[in-house]
Protein backbone atom coordinates (compact mmCIF):
# COMPACT_ATOMS: atom_id res chain seq x y z
CA UNK A 1 0.00 0.00 0.00
CA UNK A 2 1.27 3.45 -0.94
CA UNK A 3 2.43 5.49 2.05
CA UNK A 4 -0.43 7.73 3.08
CA UNK A 5 1.03 10.00 5.72
CA UNK A 6 -1.16 12.29 7.79
CA UNK A 7 0.35 14.92 10.11
CA UNK A 8 -1.75 15.58 13.19
CA UNK A 9 -0.87 18.81 15.02
CA UNK A 10 -2.47 18.43 18.44
CA UNK A 11 -1.28 19.42 21.91
CA UNK A 12 -4.00 17.71 23.97
CA UNK A 13 -2.99 14.06 24.66
CA UNK A 14 -6.63 13.01 25.12
CA UNK A 15 -7.59 14.49 21.77
CA UNK A 16 -4.53 12.85 20.23
CA UNK A 17 -5.52 9.46 21.63
CA UNK A 18 -9.11 9.87 20.47
CA UNK A 19 -7.95 10.94 17.00
CA UNK A 20 -5.65 7.92 16.80
CA UNK A 21 -8.57 5.71 17.78
CA UNK A 22 -10.67 7.27 15.05
CA UNK A 23 -7.88 6.78 12.47
CA UNK A 24 -7.51 3.16 13.53
CA UNK A 25 -11.24 2.56 13.13
CA UNK A 26 -11.26 4.09 9.68
CA UNK A 27 -8.10 2.34 8.46
CA UNK A 28 -7.62 4.83 5.68
CA UNK A 29 -4.18 6.17 6.52
CA UNK A 30 -1.26 3.98 7.54
CA UNK A 31 1.22 6.54 8.78
CA UNK A 32 0.08 9.06 11.36
CA UNK A 33 2.72 11.53 12.52
CA UNK A 34 2.02 13.79 15.47
CA UNK A 35 3.39 17.26 16.25
CA UNK A 36 2.51 18.30 19.81
CA UNK A 37 2.87 22.06 19.41
CA UNK A 38 3.27 24.68 16.68
CA UNK A 39 7.06 24.67 16.84
CA UNK A 40 7.20 20.89 16.33
CA UNK A 41 4.92 21.27 13.31
CA UNK A 42 7.22 23.87 11.79
CA UNK A 43 10.26 21.72 12.59
CA UNK A 44 8.68 18.75 10.81
CA UNK A 45 9.04 20.67 7.54
CA UNK A 46 11.93 23.06 8.16
CA UNK A 47 13.89 21.55 11.10
CA UNK A 48 17.07 19.39 11.01
CA UNK A 49 15.16 16.14 10.38
CA UNK A 50 13.04 17.57 7.56
CA UNK A 51 14.60 15.36 4.88
CA UNK A 52 13.73 12.14 6.68
CA UNK A 53 10.10 13.25 7.26
CA UNK A 54 7.69 12.13 4.52
CA UNK A 55 5.55 14.87 3.00
CA UNK A 56 2.03 14.27 4.36
CA UNK A 57 -1.01 14.02 2.11
CA UNK A 58 -2.99 15.88 4.73
CA UNK A 59 -2.35 18.05 7.75
CA UNK A 60 -4.92 18.15 10.58
CA UNK A 61 -4.18 21.36 12.44
CA UNK A 62 -5.47 22.50 15.82
CA UNK A 63 -5.62 26.27 16.34
CA UNK A 64 -4.85 26.71 20.02
CA UNK A 65 -1.33 25.42 20.38
CA UNK A 66 1.58 26.16 22.69
CA UNK A 67 4.63 28.11 21.44
CA UNK A 68 3.42 28.87 17.91
CA UNK A 69 -0.34 28.90 17.42
CA UNK A 70 -2.18 27.12 14.62
CA UNK A 71 -2.85 30.25 12.55
CA UNK A 72 0.87 31.10 12.57
CA UNK A 73 1.76 27.52 11.53
CA UNK A 74 -0.78 27.78 8.70
CA UNK A 75 0.66 31.11 7.61
CA UNK A 76 4.24 29.82 7.51
CA UNK A 77 3.34 26.63 5.64
CA UNK A 78 1.45 28.65 3.04
CA UNK A 79 4.37 31.06 2.62
CA UNK A 80 6.83 28.34 1.66
CA UNK A 81 6.86 26.90 -1.85
CA UNK A 82 7.54 23.42 -0.51
CA UNK A 83 4.49 23.29 1.72
CA UNK A 84 2.00 25.70 0.23
CA UNK A 85 0.09 22.99 -1.68
CA UNK A 86 -0.36 20.49 1.14
CA UNK A 87 -4.05 20.20 2.05
CA UNK A 88 -4.59 21.57 5.55
CA UNK A 89 -7.80 20.91 7.50
CA UNK A 90 -8.34 22.93 10.67
CA UNK A 91 -9.61 20.67 13.44
CA UNK A 92 -10.45 22.77 16.47
CA UNK A 93 -12.83 23.46 19.35
CA UNK A 94 -13.42 27.02 18.26
CA UNK A 95 -16.34 28.10 16.16
CA UNK A 96 -15.54 31.79 16.61
CA UNK A 97 -16.22 33.65 13.40
CA UNK A 98 -12.88 35.38 13.62
CA UNK A 99 -10.96 32.09 13.76
CA UNK A 100 -12.91 30.68 10.83
CA UNK A 101 -12.40 33.81 8.73
CA UNK A 102 -8.68 34.05 9.53
CA UNK A 103 -8.12 30.37 8.76
CA UNK A 104 -9.69 30.66 5.33
CA UNK A 105 -7.85 33.93 4.63
CA UNK A 106 -4.57 32.21 5.39
CA UNK A 107 -5.45 29.41 3.00
CA UNK A 108 -6.80 26.40 4.89
CA UNK A 109 -8.66 23.87 2.74
CA UNK A 110 -11.36 23.02 5.23
CA UNK A 111 -12.49 23.91 8.76
CA UNK A 112 -14.00 21.36 11.13
CA UNK A 113 -15.18 21.94 14.65
CA UNK A 114 -14.46 19.01 16.95
CA UNK A 115 -17.80 17.65 18.10
CA UNK A 116 -18.23 16.57 21.74
CA UNK A 117 -19.81 13.30 20.65
CA UNK A 118 -17.08 10.76 19.82
CA UNK A 119 -19.24 9.00 17.23
CA UNK A 120 -19.63 12.27 15.37
CA UNK A 121 -15.89 12.85 15.68
CA UNK A 122 -15.08 9.44 14.21
CA UNK A 123 -17.50 10.17 11.42
CA UNK A 124 -15.96 13.58 10.71
CA UNK A 125 -12.40 12.15 10.65
CA UNK A 126 -13.58 9.34 8.37
CA UNK A 127 -15.09 11.74 5.88
CA UNK A 128 -12.03 13.97 5.93
CA UNK A 129 -9.69 11.04 5.33
CA UNK A 130 -11.95 9.58 2.68
CA UNK A 131 -12.07 12.83 0.81
CA UNK A 132 -8.47 14.01 1.07
CA UNK A 133 -6.74 10.64 0.90
CA UNK A 134 -8.98 8.75 -1.49
CA UNK A 135 -11.31 10.95 -3.53
CA UNK A 136 -9.14 14.02 -3.88
CA UNK A 137 -6.28 14.01 -6.38
CA UNK A 138 -3.22 15.09 -4.37
CA UNK A 139 -0.80 17.73 -5.66
CA UNK A 140 2.39 16.25 -7.22
CA UNK A 141 5.54 16.08 -5.07
CA UNK A 142 7.13 18.85 -7.13
CA UNK A 143 4.74 21.63 -7.95
CA UNK A 144 6.02 23.96 -10.62
CA UNK A 145 3.91 26.19 -12.83
CA UNK B 1 -41.58 126.01 40.90
CA UNK B 2 -42.32 127.50 44.33
CA UNK B 3 -38.96 129.24 44.41
CA UNK B 4 -39.54 130.97 41.06
CA UNK B 5 -43.02 132.17 42.13
CA UNK B 6 -41.55 133.70 45.26
CA UNK B 7 -39.04 135.57 43.21
CA UNK B 8 -41.75 136.88 40.93
CA UNK B 9 -43.70 138.24 43.93
CA UNK B 10 -40.55 139.79 45.40
CA UNK B 11 -39.87 141.63 42.15
CA UNK B 12 -43.47 142.90 41.99
CA UNK B 13 -43.29 144.35 45.50
CA UNK B 14 -39.89 145.90 44.77
CA UNK B 15 -41.34 147.41 41.57
CA UNK B 16 -44.25 149.06 43.49
CA UNK B 17 -41.88 150.35 46.16
CA UNK B 18 -39.38 151.72 43.68
CA UNK B 19 -42.14 153.50 41.77
CA UNK B 20 -43.58 155.10 44.94
CA UNK B 21 -40.04 155.95 46.05
CA UNK B 22 -39.31 157.65 42.72
CA UNK B 23 -42.54 159.67 42.86
CA UNK B 24 -41.81 160.79 46.43
CA UNK B 25 -38.15 161.58 45.69
CA UNK B 26 -39.21 163.51 42.65
CA UNK B 27 -41.56 165.64 44.75
CA UNK B 28 -38.86 166.26 47.37
CA UNK B 29 -36.28 167.15 44.77
CA UNK B 30 -38.72 169.47 43.03
CA UNK B 31 -39.72 171.28 46.21
CA UNK B 32 -36.16 171.68 47.49
CA UNK B 33 -34.17 172.24 44.37
CA UNK B 34 -36.50 174.29 42.36
CA UNK B 35 -38.38 175.85 45.29
CA UNK B 36 -41.63 175.31 43.61
CA UNK B 37 -43.54 175.36 46.85
CA UNK B 38 -43.94 173.11 49.77
CA UNK B 39 -43.62 169.31 49.62
CA UNK B 40 -47.37 168.90 49.62
CA UNK B 41 -47.66 171.55 46.97
CA UNK B 42 -45.16 169.82 44.77
CA UNK B 43 -47.14 166.57 45.11
CA UNK B 44 -50.09 168.31 43.63
CA UNK B 45 -49.12 168.91 40.11
CA UNK B 46 -50.05 172.39 39.26
CA UNK B 47 -48.61 172.14 35.83
CA UNK B 48 -50.55 169.49 33.96
CA UNK B 49 -47.70 168.96 31.45
CA UNK B 50 -45.23 168.38 34.24
CA UNK B 51 -47.66 166.09 36.02
CA UNK B 52 -48.03 164.07 32.81
CA UNK B 53 -44.30 163.79 32.45
CA UNK B 54 -43.89 162.59 35.99
CA UNK B 55 -46.65 160.07 35.50
CA UNK B 56 -44.91 158.76 32.39
CA UNK B 57 -41.58 158.42 34.19
CA UNK B 58 -43.24 156.58 37.08
CA UNK B 59 -45.06 154.22 34.69
CA UNK B 60 -41.82 153.58 32.78
CA UNK B 61 -39.96 152.68 35.94
CA UNK B 62 -42.83 150.45 37.05
CA UNK B 63 -42.97 148.65 33.70
CA UNK B 64 -39.19 148.14 33.70
CA UNK B 65 -39.43 146.63 37.15
CA UNK B 66 -42.17 144.26 35.98
CA UNK B 67 -40.08 143.20 32.96
CA UNK B 68 -37.08 142.66 35.17
CA UNK B 69 -39.23 140.50 37.42
CA UNK B 70 -40.47 138.52 34.46
CA UNK B 71 -36.96 137.97 33.14
CA UNK B 72 -35.78 136.85 36.57
CA UNK B 73 -38.71 134.47 36.74
CA UNK B 74 -37.92 132.93 33.35
CA UNK B 75 -34.28 132.41 34.24
CA UNK B 76 -35.17 130.89 37.58
CA UNK B 77 -37.83 128.58 36.20
CA UNK B 78 -35.53 127.22 33.47
CA UNK B 79 -32.95 126.68 36.17
CA UNK B 80 -35.61 124.83 38.17
CA UNK B 81 -36.51 122.70 35.17
CA UNK B 82 -32.88 121.81 34.64
CA UNK B 83 -32.64 120.81 38.28
CA UNK B 84 -35.81 118.75 38.01
CA UNK B 85 -34.54 117.02 34.85
CA UNK B 86 -31.22 116.31 36.50
CA UNK B 87 -32.91 114.92 39.60
CA UNK B 88 -35.21 112.79 37.48
CA UNK B 89 -32.28 111.52 35.44
CA UNK B 90 -30.31 110.73 38.57
CA UNK B 91 -33.20 108.84 40.15
CA UNK B 92 -33.66 106.89 36.92
CA UNK B 93 -29.96 106.08 36.90
CA UNK B 94 -30.11 105.02 40.52
CA UNK B 95 -33.14 102.81 39.97
CA UNK B 96 -32.12 100.80 36.90
CA UNK B 97 -30.31 97.56 37.71
CA UNK B 98 -27.25 98.33 35.59
CA UNK B 99 -24.17 100.30 36.51
CA UNK B 100 -23.74 103.63 34.69
CA UNK B 101 -20.74 105.98 34.66
CA UNK B 102 -19.37 108.64 32.44
CA UNK B 103 -15.88 109.96 32.01
CA UNK B 104 -14.33 113.01 30.46
CA UNK B 105 -11.92 112.95 27.54
CA UNK B 106 -8.98 112.78 29.97
CA UNK B 107 -10.58 109.60 31.41
CA UNK B 108 -11.49 111.02 34.82
CA UNK B 109 -14.95 110.31 36.17
CA UNK B 110 -17.67 112.93 35.62
CA UNK B 111 -20.49 111.00 37.26
CA UNK B 112 -22.09 107.64 37.96
CA UNK B 113 -25.14 105.98 39.49
CA UNK B 114 -25.36 104.58 43.01
CA UNK B 115 -24.73 100.98 41.97
CA UNK B 116 -21.53 101.99 40.28
CA UNK B 117 -20.48 104.06 43.31
CA UNK B 118 -21.13 100.98 45.47
CA UNK B 119 -18.97 98.82 43.21
CA UNK B 120 -16.20 101.42 43.43
CA UNK B 121 -16.57 101.48 47.20
CA UNK B 122 -17.37 105.22 47.44
CA UNK B 123 -20.40 106.62 49.26
CA UNK B 124 -21.65 108.92 46.48
CA UNK B 125 -21.09 109.89 42.90
CA UNK B 126 -19.49 113.15 44.03
CA UNK B 127 -16.68 111.25 45.73
CA UNK B 128 -15.79 109.72 42.39
CA UNK B 129 -15.80 112.87 40.30
CA UNK B 130 -12.32 113.78 39.10
CA UNK B 131 -10.77 110.45 39.93
CA UNK B 132 -9.38 108.03 37.36
CA UNK B 133 -9.33 104.19 37.31
CA UNK B 134 -5.83 103.95 38.78
CA UNK B 135 -7.15 105.47 41.99
CA UNK B 136 -9.89 102.88 42.40
CA UNK B 137 -9.99 99.27 43.59
CA UNK B 138 -9.66 98.01 40.03
CA UNK B 139 -6.27 99.62 39.43
CA UNK B 140 -5.18 96.21 38.06
CA UNK B 141 -7.73 96.47 35.27
CA UNK B 142 -7.33 100.23 34.79
CA UNK B 143 -5.17 99.89 31.67
CA UNK B 144 -7.72 97.57 30.12
CA UNK B 145 -10.63 99.92 30.84
CA UNK B 146 -8.78 103.00 29.67
CA UNK B 147 -7.71 101.32 26.44
CA UNK B 148 -11.38 100.61 25.67
CA UNK B 149 -12.38 104.16 26.69
CA UNK B 150 -9.77 105.62 24.36
CA UNK B 151 -10.88 103.40 21.50
CA UNK B 152 -14.45 104.66 21.88
CA UNK B 153 -13.39 108.30 22.27
CA UNK B 154 -10.98 108.33 19.33
CA UNK B 155 -13.12 106.29 16.95
CA UNK B 156 -16.47 107.72 18.06
CA UNK B 157 -17.88 104.21 17.69
CA UNK B 158 -19.81 102.18 20.26
CA UNK B 159 -18.36 99.06 21.86
CA UNK B 160 -21.20 96.81 22.96
CA UNK B 161 -21.59 93.71 25.15
CA UNK B 162 -18.12 92.51 25.93
CA UNK B 163 -16.99 90.68 29.03
CA UNK B 164 -14.27 91.86 31.40
CA UNK B 165 -13.19 91.34 35.01
CA UNK B 166 -13.43 93.91 37.80
CA UNK B 167 -11.65 93.89 41.16
CA UNK B 168 -13.84 95.22 43.96
CA UNK B 169 -12.54 97.05 47.08
CA UNK B 170 -12.58 93.79 49.10
CA UNK B 171 -10.31 92.15 46.52
CA UNK B 172 -12.96 89.88 45.01
CA UNK B 173 -13.12 89.69 41.23
CA UNK B 174 -16.43 90.06 39.43
CA UNK B 175 -17.34 89.55 35.80
CA UNK B 176 -19.03 92.30 33.82
CA UNK B 177 -20.89 92.58 30.57
CA UNK B 178 -19.91 96.09 29.49
CA UNK B 179 -20.99 98.54 26.77
CA UNK B 180 -19.45 101.93 26.09
CA UNK B 181 -20.65 104.75 23.85
CA UNK B 182 -19.07 108.11 23.05
CA UNK B 183 -20.57 111.30 24.58
CA UNK B 184 -20.96 114.08 22.00
CA UNK B 185 -21.83 117.74 22.37
CA UNK B 186 -24.27 119.62 20.10
CA UNK B 187 -21.51 120.04 17.51
CA UNK B 188 -20.89 116.35 17.40
CA UNK B 189 -17.56 116.69 19.19
CA UNK B 190 -16.74 113.77 21.50
CA UNK B 191 -16.20 115.06 25.01
CA UNK B 192 -16.25 111.80 26.95
CA UNK B 193 -17.43 108.26 27.24
CA UNK B 194 -20.55 106.74 28.81
CA UNK B 195 -20.29 103.21 30.11
CA UNK B 196 -22.80 100.71 31.45
CA UNK B 197 -22.33 97.20 32.69
CA UNK B 198 -24.20 94.33 34.19
CA UNK B 199 -22.80 92.06 36.88
CA UNK B 200 -22.69 88.62 35.21
CA UNK B 201 -20.52 86.94 37.85
CA UNK B 202 -23.24 84.50 38.87
CA UNK B 203 -23.95 83.58 35.26
CA UNK B 204 -20.22 83.13 34.68
CA UNK B 205 -19.94 80.93 37.74
CA UNK B 206 -22.86 78.81 36.53
CA UNK B 207 -21.29 78.57 33.07
CA UNK B 208 -18.03 77.54 34.65
CA UNK B 209 -19.82 74.98 36.81
CA UNK B 210 -21.61 73.56 33.77
CA UNK B 211 -18.35 73.43 31.84
CA UNK B 212 -16.65 71.63 34.71
CA UNK B 213 -19.59 69.26 35.06
CA UNK B 214 -19.48 68.52 31.36
CA UNK B 215 -15.77 67.95 31.51
CA UNK B 216 -16.02 65.57 34.47
CA UNK B 217 -19.01 63.89 32.84
CA UNK B 218 -17.02 63.31 29.68
CA UNK B 219 -14.16 62.03 31.76
CA UNK B 220 -16.48 59.70 33.61
CA UNK B 221 -18.05 58.49 30.37
CA UNK B 222 -14.56 57.85 28.98
CA UNK B 223 -13.60 56.00 32.14
CA UNK B 224 -16.72 53.89 31.97
CA UNK B 225 -16.19 53.22 28.26
CA UNK B 226 -12.65 52.10 28.97
CA UNK B 227 -13.89 49.89 31.79
CA UNK B 228 -16.60 48.46 29.55
CA UNK B 229 -14.11 47.86 26.75
CA UNK B 230 -11.87 46.04 29.19
CA UNK B 231 -14.79 43.97 30.48
CA UNK B 232 -15.86 43.18 26.91
CA UNK B 233 -12.33 42.11 26.03
CA UNK B 234 -12.23 39.97 29.13
CA UNK B 235 -15.61 38.50 28.26
CA UNK B 236 -14.39 37.79 24.74
CA UNK B 237 -11.29 35.97 25.92
CA UNK B 238 -13.43 34.21 28.53
CA UNK B 239 -15.84 33.00 25.87
CA UNK B 240 -12.96 31.94 23.70
CA UNK B 241 -11.46 29.95 26.48
CA UNK B 242 -14.86 28.48 27.36
CA UNK B 243 -15.33 27.50 23.76
CA UNK B 244 -11.92 25.77 23.63
CA UNK B 245 -11.01 24.60 27.06
CA UNK B 246 -14.35 23.52 28.52
CA UNK B 247 -15.18 21.38 25.56
CA UNK B 248 -11.87 19.51 25.46
CA UNK B 249 -12.40 17.55 28.73
CA UNK B 250 -15.98 16.84 27.62
CA UNK B 251 -14.70 15.29 24.43
CA UNK B 252 -12.32 13.17 26.48
CA UNK B 253 -15.07 11.96 28.86
CA UNK B 254 -17.37 11.24 25.96
CA UNK B 255 -14.70 9.67 23.76
CA UNK B 256 -13.10 7.41 26.36
CA UNK B 257 -16.53 6.48 27.73
CA UNK B 258 -17.39 5.40 24.23
CA UNK B 259 -14.12 3.47 23.97
CA UNK B 260 -14.85 1.79 27.27
CA UNK B 261 -18.31 0.88 26.04
CA UNK B 262 -16.98 -0.54 22.80
CA UNK B 263 -13.95 -2.40 24.12
CA UNK B 264 -15.09 -3.55 27.57
CA UNK B 265 -18.83 -3.71 27.22
CA UNK B 266 -19.02 -7.40 28.13
CA UNK B 267 -17.07 -6.89 31.36
CA UNK B 268 -19.16 -3.93 32.54
CA UNK B 269 -22.50 -5.65 32.94
CA UNK B 270 -25.85 -4.02 32.28
CA UNK B 271 -25.56 -1.56 35.21
CA UNK B 272 -22.09 -0.44 34.11
CA UNK B 273 -23.31 0.06 30.58
CA UNK B 274 -26.23 2.11 31.87
CA UNK B 275 -23.86 4.37 33.81
CA UNK B 276 -21.80 4.87 30.68
CA UNK B 277 -24.90 5.78 28.68
CA UNK B 278 -25.81 8.36 31.34
CA UNK B 279 -22.27 9.80 31.22
CA UNK B 280 -22.52 9.97 27.47
CA UNK B 281 -25.87 11.82 27.58
CA UNK B 282 -24.53 14.20 30.24
CA UNK B 283 -21.52 15.15 28.13
CA UNK B 284 -23.75 15.90 25.15
CA UNK B 285 -26.00 18.01 27.31
CA UNK B 286 -23.09 19.95 28.71
CA UNK B 287 -21.79 20.45 25.19
CA UNK B 288 -25.12 22.01 24.19
CA UNK B 289 -25.08 24.16 27.32
CA UNK B 290 -21.67 25.54 26.45
CA UNK B 291 -22.75 26.21 22.87
CA UNK B 292 -25.89 28.03 24.02
CA UNK B 293 -23.91 30.12 26.49
CA UNK B 294 -21.50 31.04 23.75
CA UNK B 295 -24.41 32.03 21.52
CA UNK B 296 -25.79 34.20 24.33
CA UNK B 297 -22.47 35.93 24.88
CA UNK B 298 -22.03 36.41 21.13
CA UNK B 299 -25.36 38.20 21.01
CA UNK B 300 -24.10 40.66 23.62
CA UNK B 301 -20.84 41.29 21.86
CA UNK B 302 -20.47 42.56 18.33
CA UNK B 303 -22.20 45.44 16.62
CA UNK B 304 -25.84 45.52 15.54
CA UNK B 305 -26.15 45.97 11.79
CA UNK B 306 -29.69 47.19 11.14
CA UNK B 307 -31.35 47.07 7.75
CA UNK B 308 -34.89 46.96 6.37
CA UNK B 309 -35.84 43.28 6.74
CA UNK B 310 -38.74 41.23 5.36
CA UNK B 311 -39.49 39.58 8.66
CA UNK B 312 -42.32 37.42 7.25
CA UNK B 313 -39.92 35.88 4.73
CA UNK B 314 -37.40 35.38 7.54
CA UNK B 315 -40.05 33.59 9.62
CA UNK B 316 -40.84 31.23 6.72
CA UNK B 317 -37.15 30.51 6.20
CA UNK B 318 -36.78 29.61 9.89
CA UNK B 319 -39.93 27.47 9.77
CA UNK B 320 -38.69 25.53 6.72
CA UNK B 321 -35.39 24.78 8.46
CA UNK B 322 -37.07 23.65 11.68
CA UNK B 323 -39.71 21.63 9.84
CA UNK B 324 -36.97 19.54 8.22
CA UNK B 325 -35.94 18.19 11.65
CA UNK B 326 -39.50 17.72 12.92
CA UNK B 327 -41.12 14.32 12.74
CA UNK B 328 -44.70 15.59 13.10
CA UNK B 329 -45.48 16.94 9.63
CA UNK B 330 -49.03 17.93 10.57
CA UNK B 331 -48.16 21.16 12.41
CA UNK B 332 -50.02 24.08 10.88
CA UNK B 333 -47.86 27.18 10.39
CA UNK B 334 -49.43 30.57 9.77
CA UNK B 335 -47.37 33.70 9.00
CA UNK B 336 -48.87 37.17 8.43
CA UNK B 337 -47.39 38.26 5.07
CA UNK B 338 -45.39 41.42 4.28
CA UNK B 339 -44.24 42.27 7.79
CA UNK B 340 -41.08 44.37 7.77
CA UNK B 341 -38.79 45.73 10.45
CA UNK B 342 -35.62 47.78 10.79
CA UNK B 343 -33.37 45.26 12.49
CA UNK B 344 -30.24 43.12 12.45
CA UNK B 345 -31.42 40.30 10.21
CA UNK B 346 -29.04 37.70 11.60
CA UNK B 347 -29.95 38.44 15.24
CA UNK B 348 -33.71 38.48 14.55
CA UNK B 349 -33.28 35.16 12.80
CA UNK B 350 -31.83 33.88 16.09
CA UNK B 351 -34.90 35.31 17.90
CA UNK B 352 -37.36 33.68 15.51
CA UNK B 353 -35.48 30.39 15.57
CA UNK B 354 -35.62 30.33 19.37
CA UNK B 355 -39.30 31.30 19.59
CA UNK B 356 -40.56 29.04 16.80
CA UNK B 357 -38.39 26.17 18.02
CA UNK B 358 -39.90 26.66 21.51
CA UNK B 359 -43.39 26.70 20.02
CA UNK B 360 -42.67 23.39 18.26
CA UNK B 361 -41.05 21.93 21.38
CA UNK B 362 -43.75 22.90 23.86
CA UNK B 363 -46.67 21.81 21.66
CA UNK B 364 -45.26 18.30 21.24
CA UNK B 365 -47.88 15.63 21.87
CA UNK B 366 -50.84 18.00 21.38
CA UNK B 367 -53.51 17.54 18.77
CA UNK B 368 -54.03 20.09 15.93
CA UNK B 369 -50.74 21.85 16.60
CA UNK B 370 -50.84 25.37 15.29
CA UNK B 371 -48.06 27.98 15.33
CA UNK B 372 -48.74 31.58 14.30
CA UNK B 373 -46.39 34.46 13.59
CA UNK B 374 -48.17 37.81 13.43
CA UNK B 375 -48.51 41.27 14.89
CA UNK B 376 -50.81 43.00 17.32
CA UNK B 377 -51.22 46.63 18.31
CA UNK B 378 -49.73 47.69 21.65
CA UNK B 379 -49.60 51.08 23.41
CA UNK B 380 -46.78 52.56 21.40
CA UNK B 381 -46.84 50.67 18.14
CA UNK B 382 -46.66 47.17 16.83
CA UNK B 383 -45.66 43.97 18.63
CA UNK B 384 -44.63 40.85 16.73
CA UNK B 385 -45.66 37.58 18.29
CA UNK B 386 -45.19 33.82 18.03
CA UNK B 387 -48.20 31.91 19.33
CA UNK B 388 -48.67 28.19 19.93
CA UNK B 389 -51.42 26.02 21.39
CA UNK B 390 -49.05 23.89 23.43
CA UNK B 391 -48.23 23.29 27.08
CA UNK B 392 -48.21 26.98 28.00
CA UNK B 393 -46.86 28.09 31.37
CA UNK B 394 -48.00 29.22 34.80
CA UNK B 395 -48.29 33.04 34.59
CA UNK B 396 -47.02 33.18 38.17
CA UNK B 397 -43.52 32.46 36.88
CA UNK B 398 -43.77 34.80 33.91
CA UNK B 399 -40.90 36.98 35.13
CA UNK B 400 -38.55 33.99 35.38
CA UNK B 401 -39.03 32.95 31.77
CA UNK B 402 -36.42 35.28 30.33
CA UNK B 403 -33.65 34.71 32.89
CA UNK B 404 -30.85 32.38 31.81
CA UNK B 405 -31.04 28.80 33.16
CA UNK B 406 -34.61 29.25 34.39
CA UNK B 407 -36.80 26.42 33.25
CA UNK B 408 -40.47 26.00 33.96
CA UNK B 409 -40.58 22.44 32.73
CA UNK B 410 -38.60 19.36 33.76
CA UNK B 411 -35.78 18.38 31.43
CA UNK B 412 -37.33 14.96 30.97
CA UNK B 413 -40.53 16.60 29.74
CA UNK B 414 -39.01 19.13 27.37
CA UNK B 415 -35.28 19.17 26.72
CA UNK B 416 -33.31 22.39 26.71
CA UNK B 417 -30.92 24.37 28.87
CA UNK B 418 -32.91 27.55 29.44
CA UNK B 419 -30.76 30.03 27.58
CA UNK B 420 -32.96 30.53 24.49
CA UNK B 421 -35.37 33.10 25.92
CA UNK B 422 -32.53 34.96 27.68
CA UNK B 423 -30.89 35.22 24.27
CA UNK B 424 -34.16 36.45 22.73
CA UNK B 425 -34.55 39.11 25.39
CA UNK B 426 -30.97 40.28 25.06
CA UNK B 427 -31.29 40.66 21.30
CA UNK B 428 -34.59 42.56 21.59
CA UNK B 429 -33.15 44.84 24.29
CA UNK B 430 -30.18 45.55 22.07
CA UNK B 431 -32.70 46.68 19.42
CA UNK B 432 -34.30 49.02 21.98
CA UNK B 433 -37.42 46.85 22.15
CA UNK B 434 -39.26 44.81 24.75
CA UNK B 435 -39.97 41.09 25.02
CA UNK B 436 -42.74 39.55 27.12
CA UNK B 437 -44.96 36.50 27.25
CA UNK B 438 -48.57 35.61 27.92
CA UNK B 439 -49.97 32.18 28.56
CA UNK B 440 -51.61 29.68 30.87
CA UNK B 441 -50.99 26.04 31.67
CA UNK B 442 -52.22 23.85 28.78
CA UNK B 443 -53.63 26.90 26.99
CA UNK B 444 -50.62 27.70 24.85
CA UNK B 445 -48.16 30.58 25.01
CA UNK B 446 -47.67 33.81 23.09
CA UNK B 447 -44.27 35.48 23.00
CA UNK B 448 -44.26 39.15 22.02
CA UNK B 449 -41.42 41.46 21.02
CA UNK B 450 -41.20 45.00 19.70
CA UNK B 451 -38.64 46.50 17.31
CA UNK B 452 -38.96 50.27 17.57
CA UNK B 453 -38.07 52.34 14.53
CA UNK B 454 -35.79 55.07 15.83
Amino acid sequence: MHDKTVLLVEDNPDDEELAMRAFKKNRLSNNIRVARDGAEAIDYFFGPTKDSNPTPLLILLDLKLPKIDGLEVLKRLREDDKTKHIPIVILTSSDEEEDIAKSYCLGCNSYIRKPVDFQQFVDAVKQVELYWLVINVAPPERVEV
Amino acid sequence: MKKSKNIYLKFLIIAVFVTILVIVLDAVVMSLAFKMGTFSESLIYSDPQEAWMRFLIATGIFTSCIYAAKAAYTIQSSRDEAIVTKELLQSVLNTIPVRVFWKSKDLTYLGCNTLFANDAGVSSADDLTGKDDFQLSWSKEAELYRADDLKVITSGAKRLNYEEPQTRPDGSVFWLNTSKIPLCDSNGEVYGVLGTYEDITKRKEKEHEIKELNATLEERVEDRTRELDAINKELESFSYSVSHDLRAPLRAINGFGEALYEDYSDKLGEEGRDYLRRMHAATLRMGRLIDDLLALSRVTRGKIKKSETDISALAWQVIEELKANEEDKSIEFNVTPNLTAECDEHLIEVVLTNLINNAIKFSKGKKDRKIVFGTSKVNNGLAYYVRDNGAGFDPLYKAKLFSPFQRLHATAEFEGVGVGLATVQRIIHRHGGLAWAEGAVDKGATFYFTLPRI
